[in-house]
């Protein structure tokens, strides 16, 4: 295993809900690194702390039910178990609801691993009467029990101390683990007696058993090639005597023993609150109407308080940014010319513009991971299930499509509560759809210059378009990814606790780290990109590379009936949605006459709207301008945007598909509404 | 026997039977669900997800999940 002594690697296993993260963060305080597991764009969370003087590198397992391989974070933790042979392994379960949580060691314990069980939330249990005997659990389980409660900071120095002893003196156990109290049933004895000891496969037979009797795809497989023809036939025949029972019959056999594990070491008071109960509050939460109007008030008003939070360092950094940036080009100039733009006009504005909205999104972040530690973002699932539905997804995708509204960023970033990968990668792509603030500013002023008297039906028929596309992405992203994985809404209502402001804490930090690490490259690079194309070859906008760009694209543009100047309000929109109407204005004379289009970030938009209004109006026909509102509100998802698709999906393939996907949509849309327009005006 | 969307609020009664694909099964299965386990219906609103109590824990089920699992009332 370890060739060092002085360091050992500890998992933690547990389902969701079990306090498993704020144990993380318990341990490992502030030396956290989130990454990804090799290959797989599932988040993997690692740590490591010191006790005494030995190193413990900790990881942290995604939060799964069972460890099935029916989704890429089932496979990855039993597979770390299996493969890494991790020196410990930290079972988390919740004493208040042991009988459903330990279903995850049920499954654990049957690999020759040491083992320890973290009996998390001991005060939720001892308020509801459940009293547990943690040193008769220890002896009938046959592994150290640690009885805790991570967010009061209760049984933490037990569980370094008991990680500690199992590492160094805990007897190693080689090859099949003897489980006390485990019953097979005959199906499952019979084909383990027909594995017996025919394989040379690092899994154990017990366990191997009752996969298959699940059915589970990988270990099949895994099986099927290691045996001679006959003898898999054999076993298959044994599984479907079960008539495809056999999962059920696994499951039952795991709960059965997990009964009888804690018949002996669990009692309920008399006055135990646990039969039935309900919170008062959950008939208001989960109320078909009122539940949804409460949900929407409550992100709104996180939406409100973020963004009230966020303005003042806002303001302060958009003028810092200013400041910063004239002083850079004034200074820089008597250097070079090109170098005082590009810093002033290119790299210092787009690092302000991410740094602007980060302001917004950190306070966001934390009311998100503040209505997820108190249990209510299980409510707002439930009562929009329905709803998203329609759309392909479940109740956990509405979050972020309500804060898309905002900011697509938000959007993006608010997926992390949705606990499959596959419904979080769909939710990721679809929610760049949603029209954020600044498109609503950009189309407000457009449709009020072209449309003034018929702004409704024109926001109408958006909407309409918006979901046509919404539709039209679900089913396209339910082809492109693999069927295995389970997306209907199965999930757990966690009672409501208070809140830990530990673990929120450390979730907006988290956040926050990953969206300066990642995002904020991509955005300082994209944005001198952008002003590269803005600045050649000769310092002007009007004759630069951009411009260019927009006559070569010209034929696409016609389709749209826009010329080069509307198609290079279209790139830049792909800076920040605002950033069109500045093009637009200095494209159309009515700015000031800057180098470069990212310029005007770090200044005051110095133009007249009703100006721009003038000029927009005897330039363009009002079927172009039907074919820009559509062709904008569907444009590419801006940078920020984009790098959160890859913060949050780690994948180059993704963030460039969606880009791509995006553009084409926008010029479809471009198009179809240039020829209805042209039918009606 | 009958499907467990059609129970109404306090209905108790026990599981018999779930139907379903491989990867429902197990989903179901490891949130707590299991044949002769006990269940209650704590909210039905005749559309839309159900939420029930299992094992001391309250799942919300979607409905068409909720058809698949099977209750066998006293």
């Amino acid at each position: 295993m370890t060739s060092s002594t002085s360091s050992y690697t500890i998992a933690l296993a547990g389902q969701p809900n079990t306090g498993k993260s704020t144990i993380f963060n318990r341990l490992t305080g502030g030396s956290q690194h989130v990454g990804n597991w090799p290959g797989k764009t599932v988040e993997k969370k690692a740590g490591s702390y010191r006790y005494n003087t030995t190193r413990y590198n900790v990881v942290d397992l995604p939060g799964t039910y069972s460890l099935t391989s029916n989704s890429t974070e089932e496979k990855i933790a039993r597979d770390f178990v299996v493969n890494q042979k991790p020196d410990v392994v930290v079972a988390v379960v919740d004493a208040s609801q042991l009988e459903r949580t330990l279903y995850m060691l049920s499954e654990i314990i049957l690999f020759p691993a040491k083992i320890v069980l973290a009996l998390n939330m001991m005060d939720v249990a001892e308020d509801l009467g459940i009293q547990v005997d943690t040193v008769r659990l220890a002896k009938t389980l046959d592994i150290s029990v640690i009885p805790m409660s991570a967010s009061k900071n209760r049984g933490i120095t037990d569980l370094l101390e008991a990680i500690d002893a199992e590492c160094k003196n805990g007897k190693a156990i080689r090859g099949e683990r003897p489980v006390p109290h485990w019953k097979s049933d005959d199906v499952t004895q019979e084909i383990t007696k027909n594995l017996s000891g025919k394989l040379k496969v690092p899994y154990p037979e017990k366990w191997m058993a009752l996969k298959l009797l699940e059915e589970d795809k990988d270990i099949c497989d895994l099986v099927k090639s290691n045996l001679a023809d006959g003898e898999w036939d054999k076993i298959k025949k044994i599984v479907e005597k079960t008539n495809g029972d056999g999962a059920l019959m696994a499951a039952e056999q795991r709960y059965a023993w997990i009964k009888s594990v804690l018949s002996l070491a669990l009692t309920y008071s008399k006055t135990s609150k646990q039969a039935g109960r309900r919170y008062r509050f959950d008939s208001l939460a989960t109320h078909p109407v009122l539940g949804k109007i409460l949900g929407v008030m409550t992100l709104i008003l996180a939406f409100i308080v973020s963004l009230q939070i966020g303005r003042p360092i806002m303001h302060f950094l958009m003028n810092t940014v200013a400041n910063i940036s004239g002083l850079l080009k004034t200074s820089l100039a008597e250097e070079s010319q090109w170098l005082a733009s590009m810093i002033g006009e290119g790299l210092v504005p787009g690092i302000g513009i991410a740094l602007a909205m980060l302001s917004f999104l950190v306070p966001l972040s934390f009311f998100i991971g503040f209505l997820e530690d108190v249990g209510y973002l299980a409510r707002l699932s439930y009562v929009f299930d329905r709803f998203m539905n329609r759309l392909g997804l479940h109740g956990k995708s509405f979050m972020p499509f309500l804060i898309s509204l905002s900011c697509n960023l938000g959007g993006v970033m608010g997926t992390r509560v949705i606990d499959t990968w596959k419904q979080r990668l769909m939710t990721i792509i679809m929610t760049s759809i949603i029209p954020c603030a600044a498109v609503w500013m950009v189309l407000g002023l457009v449709i009020t210059i072209f449309f003034g008297g018929n702004t409704v039906p024109v926001v109408l028929s958006l909407f309409g378009a918006m979901i046509i596309q919404l539709m039209i992405t679900s089913m396209l992203m339910r082809r492109l990814l693999p069927d295995e994985e389970y997306t209907g809404l199965i999930m757990e209502l966690p009672p409501y606790h208070k809140p830990n402001f530990r673990t929120i804490l450390t979730y907006t930090w988290n956040f926050t780290k990953g969206f300066l690490e990642r995002g904020l490259t991509l955005i300082a690079a994209m944005s001198v990109i952008l002003w590269a194309l803005s600045y050649y070859p000769n310092g002007n906008v009007e004759t630069s590379f951009l411009s260019m760009a927009g006559h070569i694209l010209n034929p696409i543009g016609s389709l749209m009936g826009m010329d080069w100047r509307l198609i290079v309000a279209l790139i830049a929109a792909a800076a920040s949605k605002e950033a069109a109407l500045s093009a637009m204005a200095i494209i159309y004379g009515v700015g000031s006459g800057r180098a470069s289009i990212t310029g005007v970030f770090g200044s005051e938009l110095s133009f007249e709207h009703s100006a721009l209004g003038q000029a927009l109006v005897s330039n363009i026909e009002p079927a172009t301008a039907f074919a820009f509102i559509f062709a904008f509100f569907f444009s590419i998802p801006c940078f920020g945007t984009l790098g959160a698709i890859y913060t949050e999906t780690r994948s180059t393939k993704w963030t460039a598909g969606a880009a791509c996907y995006y553009t084409c949509s926008s010029i479809f849309y471009g198009a179809l509404a240039y020829q209805v327009g042209l039918f009606i005006f | 026997m009958v499907p467990m969307d059609q129970l109404k609020p306090g209905n108790t009664g026990r599981i018999t039977k779930m139907k379903g694909q491989r990867g429902f099964l197990s989903r179901i299965s490891g949130i707590g669900f299991s044949v002769n386990e006990p269940v209650e219906m704590l909210q039905n609103n005749k559309k839309g997800p159900v939420i029930v109590s299992i094992r001391s824990s309250e799942i919300a089920l979607g409905r068409k999940e909720a058809s698949a699992v099977f209750i066998e009332l006293p």
